[in-house]
């Protein structure tokens, strides 16, 4: 990250390469389409190039990589909720997957269990399962305290479980 | 070992091979948490399709020039510090300070040690606020909401309550100078601030609109000789109060009309 502040090309490529499967994964446990997340991806690159100098050496990389990708979805989503609402005659159209893709529904069947979970609980599984962050890393990411988000990701385990059990069941 | 140990060791990213014989043994023994384990491993293993790595790449190299990182964050904090204290000592410098001279030494040391505290500790969530991932525990944020209340409390505990007849023209006069004195304080913290990359705006919004506050409140218990407790709170206390509310709504606003990034002068 210090080497992409000081325009290193090589470091810049690094980076973008080992970050981005973690941020990739994080967006798609949002997102109903793979095309929808690889925009969110590439819309945090963006930012992340313009504020990267607000990145201080010596602090761990991900927790600012991953505050501005939550950002970047908040605003993603404020952007399709004002879209949605100007385009009311698209709502009666079908939902299509993107062409040439499967929806994500049908590559992760996870996706759908994980929409069930409450906004807050789904955030914490997709930062501290999917993205590898530790329990202090999201805290700091969400603002909020170690304690809290503990609590948020064992309730949201025993919710999945749940919905496992009652999906096993159903077999 | 029962369930909810186990979801202590879900907490880290460690796989289960590495886990202890115990969490191993409940995970053969338990179909529910072998379940929820095998659940969140196979979508770690296969949801990440290949990112479109070569055009992020491209679109970053091109153009990419050597950056300054962000001063550390005590110096960010005293220089916004400064914006809020030195725009109220400034501008009290040039209009005369009657108010601290009719003060007496306890309640001068109060009032003003009061307000240089609840500047720093504004000035140090700003700071905080400009980079992304140093979020703080919301008892932090929360506890912010505090300083208009305890001002208003302490004026009222610190002053003989006797409003006089021309209350509404000295309260119109002083809330007028405390609005420009806070405005110019704003202008002071938007330049020191504008190289910032802010995720809450309104988190933004409640230290710049508290900070400007206290630069103002300053300017007037320096240069207001009227030690009246309803005077105190209405005007100089009362501005305070107003843009700690306006803060937050107009970083919100300006978040909502807003998809820039807020980063003038980045590549600086």
């Amino acid at each position: 990250m210090e080497a992409y502040q000081q325009a290193d090309t090589d470091a810049t490529t690094e980076l973008v390469r080992r970050a981005s499967p973690p941020l990739l994964r994080y967006f798609l446990g949002h997102t109903k389409s793979v095309a929808e997340a690889e925009d969110l991806l590439q819309d945090t690159w963006l930012r992340v190039h313009r504020a990267r100098h607000t990145y201080r050496p010596g602090l761990r990389v991900l927790p600012w990589l991953f505050a501005i990708a939550d950002h970047t979805r908040i605003d993603g989503y404020r952007k399709w909720a004002r879209t949605r609402q100007r385009e009311v005659a698209v709502d009666q159209l079908p939902d299509l997957p993107p062409p040439g893709r499967a929806p994500a529904s049908a590559q992760f069947d996870v996706h759908g269990m994980l929409e069930q979970l409450p906004e807050g609980q789904r955030e914490v599984i997709l930062l501290l399962k999917f993205s590898g962050l530790s329990l202090e890393e999201v805290a700091r990411i969400k603002g909020s305290t170690t304690g809290a988000i503990k609590l948020k990701a064992h309730r949201a385990y025993e919710t999945l479980r749940s919905m496992l059990s009652g999906r096993d069941e159903t077999k | 070992m029962n369930c909810s140990a186990l979801d202590n060791l879900l907490d880290h990213s460690v796989p289960p091979s590495a886990w202890p014989p115990a969490a191993r043994e409940h995970l053969n023994s338990c179909p529910r948490c072998r379940s929820l384990e095998e659940t969140l491993s196979r979508f770690l293993s296969t949801a990440t399709p290949n990112p479109p790595y070569a055009a992020i790449t491209q679109q970053l190299v091109a153009g990419l020039v050597p950056v300054r990182p962000l001063l550390p964050m005590p110096a960010r904090a005293l220089g916004f510090f400064l914006c809020a204290a030195g725009t109220g000592a400034l501008l009290a410098s040039i209009t005369g300070n009657r108010g601290w001279i009719a003060l007496d030494p306890p309640r001068r040391a109060v009032i003003f040690l009061a307000a240089m505290i609840a500047a720093a500790v504004q000035a140090t969530l700003f700071a905080m606020e400009m980079e992304p991932g140093r979020g703080f525990a919301p008892a932090v944020r929360h506890a912010r909401w505090l300083t208009p209340a305890v001002f208003a409390a302490a004026s009222v505990i610190l002053f003989p309550w006797a409003p006089d007849a021309d209350f509404l023209s000295h309260w119109a006069l002083c809330l007028g100078r405390a609005g420009g004195t806070a405005l110019v304080a704003l202008g002071a913290i938007y330049l020191a601030a504008r190289r910032g990359y802010f995720v809450d705006f309104r988190r933004a919004g409640a230290a710049v609109g508290l900070l400007a506050g206290l630069g103002a409140f300053v300017s007037q218990e320096l240069y207001c000789p009227i030690l009246e407790a309803a005077h105190v709170a209405a005007s100089h206390v009362g501005l305070l109060l107003v843009l700690s509310l306006a803060g937050p709504l107009l970083g919100a606003a300006a978040n909502h009309h807003s998809q820039a990034i807020p980063t003038a002068g980045s590549n600086a």
